[in-house]
C-alpha cells in the first residue's frame, strides 16, 4: 500500500507544516483563478 | 562534500515492487511506476491522435471529397488536437517529470504519492469519455480544440467533452501541485535551487503556469456548459453576452498552454546537449532566467491569437511588441545550446540527434511565429495552413522530438538495457526527413491562401497537399520503429546499461544503478558539486 517517502517519515513537524502550507496555497491559487474567471466574465459585461 | 553524490544502494531495494499486478499498477504510489504509466498512456494517445491525423491527411491527399463526410472531418481535426495536446504531449512531460524529478533532486518519491496515483488514473477515464463522443448520437466536438462559441454550442456532445476537459484539468493541477511541493520541499540537503538541473527548473516554472491557467480553461468551458444547458448568456450576444470574451479567456489559458508544452522540452534539451557535448551547459543562470522570462511573457501575449477579431489598434500594437519580446529569451536559449556544443567533444547518439533536430526545427517554427506576431502580416496568415505549419513545427519537431529524445536518453536508466542505436538512428532519420516533407509544404499552402480546417480545397493546392500527405503517412509509419525500439529495449535487449550510461552524463540520476531500483534515495544522498551538472554555477 501507500509508501510514505522516507524524507517525510523522518521529517519533523516543521517540514510537514511547510508542505501542507505549500499545497494549501497552491490549491487556493488555482481556486482563485477559477472563481476569478467567472468574476471577470460577469464584470466584463 | 568529499565523497561522490552516490548513496548506499543496499538501502534501495530492501522492499521491492508489489508482486500483485493490480496492486502495483493500479494502486501504485511509486513515482517510477506512475511515471511509466503516464508514458505508456501518452504513447497510446499519440497513436490514437496520430490515426486521426492520418485520416485527415488521407482526405486531403487530393482535392474533392474522398473518404468521409465533412462533419466527420471536423470531428477529426478537433479530436486530433485535443488528444495530442491533453493526451499525448502533456502526460508525456508529466511522466518524464514523475520519473526524473525525484531522481534529479535526490528525493525518495513525489511529495504527495497518493495524489500522484489519482492524478494519473483520472486521465484514462477522461479520455474514455472524450473518445466515446465519437460513438454518441451528438457526435464528437467538431468546432476545433479551441471550442469557440457559438459553433461549439452547436456541435458534438458538449457536456461529455466539457466534463472530460474538467477531469484533465484537475489531473494537471494536482500533478502541478505535486511537482512544486516535491521540488520546494523534498530536495536533498545541499541541492540548492541554483544547482538543480535545468529540466527540474523548467518543470517548476511549468507547474506554476499550469496552476495559473488551467482553472481559466475550466471556467471558460463551464460557462459554455451553462450557456448551452442552463440558460446563461456569457457568450450569447442575444442575451447581452460576447463570444469574443470566450476567446480572451480561452487564449489567456491557451498561450501559456503552448509554453506548458515547450518549457519542459527546453529542459530536456538542456540536459541532453551538455551530456553529448561533454561540456557544462553554457550560461546556466541565463537558461533558468530565460525560462522564467518566457513564462512571464506568456501571460501578456494572448491576444496575438485574436488579431483578426477587431481589437483596438493600441491593443494590437501592445500584443505585437509583447509577442516579439518572447524571441529575446528564446534566442538566449538557442544561442546557449549552440554555445554549449561549440568546441565540445561531441558524439551523435540518438538522443543528441533528436536534440539537434529540435534546436533547428523548433527555431524554424519560432521564426514563423515571429512572422505572425506582425499584425498586418497576421491578417494574411490568419486561419491558413501557414499557422498549421507553424504550430506543428513547434509541437511535433519541437515538443514531440524532445520527448522522444528524452525517452532515448533515459531509457537505459529506466530499463537497465541499452536500446538499439542502429534502429534508434533509423527512427531519427525517418522522422526528421518525413516530418519536414509533412509540414514544410504547408507553409506554401498557407501563403497561397489555403484555409485550415477544410476537407476539400481548390485544385491549385493539390500538389503540395499530396506531398504533405505522403510525408504524413511515412512520418506516422516511422513511429512504429520507435515502438519496436522501446519493446526491444525493455524486454529483449542483451546489452546492459551501466550506472552512468552516457560518458558525459552528470547529475544525481546517474548515481543510482540501471535500472533505477524501485526505491531510491531513501537516505538522502550526499551532494558533491563535482557530480552535479550545474554544481559550480556560482564559481
Amino acid at each position: 500500500m501507500a509508501q510514505q517517502p522516507a524524507n517525510m517519515q523522518q521529517s519533523d513537524g516543521k517540514s510537514r507544516r511547510r508542505l501542507r502550507l505549500t499545497v494549501t496555497l497552491l490549491a487556493l491559487a488555482a481556486l482563485a483563478v477559477y472563481v476569478g474567471t467567472f468574476l471577470q466574465a460577469v464584470l466584463a459585461r | 562534500m568529499s565523497h561522490a553524490a552516490t548513496h548506499d544502494h543496499h538501502h534501495d531495494d530492501h522492499h521491492g515492487a508489489p508482486k500483485n499486478f493490480f496492486q502495483r499498477w493500479c494502486m501504485s504510489t511509486n513515482h517510477k511506476d506512475i511515471g511509466t504509466l503516464y508514458l505508456i498512456f501518452s504513447l497510446v494517445m499519440l497513436f490514437i491522435g496520430g490515426s486521426f491525423a492520418m485520416l485527415i491527411r488521407a482526405e486531403l491527399f487530393k482535392p474533392g471529397m474522398q473518404l468521409m463526410q465533412p462533419y466527420f472531418f471536423n470531428e477529426m481535426t478537433a479530436m486530433h488536437a485535443l488528444v495530442m495536446i491533453f493526451g499525448a504531449i502533456m502526460p508525456a512531460f508529466v511522466g518524464l517529470g514523475n520519473w526524473m524529478i525525484p531522481l534529479m533532486v535526490g528525493a525518495p518519491d513525489m511529495a504527495l504519492p497518493r495524489m500522484n496515483n489519482l492524478s494519473f488514473w483520472i486521465l484514462p477515464f477522461a479520455f474514455f469519455m472524450l473518445l466515446s463522443t465519437l460513438f454518441l448520437p451528438g457526435g464528437a466536438p467538431a468546432g476545433g480544440w479551441t471550442m469557440y462559441p457559438p459553433l461549439s454550442l452547436q456541435t458534438g456532445s458538449l457536456a461529455y467533452a466539457v466534463f472530460a476537459i474538467h477531469l484533465m484539468g484537475i489531473s494537471s493541477i494536482m500533478g502541478a501541485i505535486n511537482i512544486i511541493a516535491t521540488i520546494l520541499n523534498m530536495r536533498a540537503p545541499g541541492m540548492d535551487l541554483m544547482k538543480m538541473p535545468v529540466f527540474v527548473w523548467s518543470w517548476l516554472i511549468t507547474a506554476f503556469l499550469l496552476i495559473a491557467v488551467m482553472p481559466a480553461l475550466a471556467g471558460a468551458v463551464t460557462m459554455l456548459l451553462t450557456d448551452k444547458y442552463f440558460g446563461t448568456n456569457f457568450f450569447n450576444p442575444g442575451g447581452g453576452g460576447d463570444p469574443v470574451l470566450y476567446q480572451h479567456i480561452f487564449w489567456f489559458f491557451g498561450h501559456p498552454e503552448v509554453y506548458i508544452m515547450i518549457l519542459p522540452a527546453f529542459g530536456i534539451i538542456s540536459e541532453i546537449v551538455p551530456t553529448f557535448a561533454r561540456k557544462p551547459i553554457f550560461g546556466y543562470k541565463a537558461m533558468v532566467f530565460a525560462i522564467a522570462c518566457i513564462a512571464f511573457l506568456s501571460f501578456i501575449v494572448w491576444a496575438h491569437h485574436m488579431f483578426a477579431v477587431g481589437l483596438p489598434l493600441g491593443a494590437e500594437i501592445f500584443f505585437m511588441y509583447a509577442t516579439m519580446l518572447i524571441s529575446v529569451p528564446t534566442g538566449v536559449k538557442v544561442f546557449n545550446w549552440v554555445a554549449t556544443m561549440w568546441g565540445g567533444s561531441m558524439t551523435f547518439e540518438t538522443p543528441m540527434l533528436f536534440a539537434i533536430a529540435f534546436i533547428i526545427l523548433f527555431t524554424i517554427g519560432g521564426f514563423s511565429g515571429l512572422m505572425m506576431s506582425l499584425v498586418p502580416a497576421d491578417f494574411q496568415y490568419h486561419d491558413t495552413y501557414f499557422i498549421v505549419a507553424h504550430f506543428h513545427y513547434v509541437l511535433v519537431s519541437g515538443a514531440l522530438f524532445a520527448i522522444i529524445a528524452a525517452a532515448y536518453y533515459w531509457l537505459p536508466k529506466w530499463t537497465g538495457n541499452m536500446y538499439s542505436e542502429f534502429w534508434g538512428k533509423m527512427h531519427f532519420w525517418n522522422s526528421v526527413i518525413w516530418v519536414n516533407v509533412l509540414f514544410f509544404p504547408q507553409h506554401f499552402l498557407g501563403l497561397a491562401g489555403m484555409p485550415r480546417r477544410i476537407p476539400d480545397y481548390n485544385v491549385a493546392f493539390a500538389n503540395f497537399n499530396m506531398i504533405s500527405s505522403i510525408g504524413g503517412f511515412l512520418f506516422g509509419a516511422s513511429q512504429l520503429i520507435f515502438v519496436g525500439v522501446l519493446i526491444h529495449c525493455a524486454f529483449f535487449s542483451k546489452k546492459k546499461a551501466t550506472e552512468r550510461v552516457w560518458e558525459g552524463a552528470k547529475g544525481l540520476e546517474w548515481t543510482v544503478p540501471s535500472p533505477a531500483p524501485y526505491h531510491t534515495f531513501e537516505i538522502p544522498p550526499v551532494i558533491n558539486d563535482d557530480e552535479l551538472a550545474h554544481g559550480h554555477v556560482n564559481d
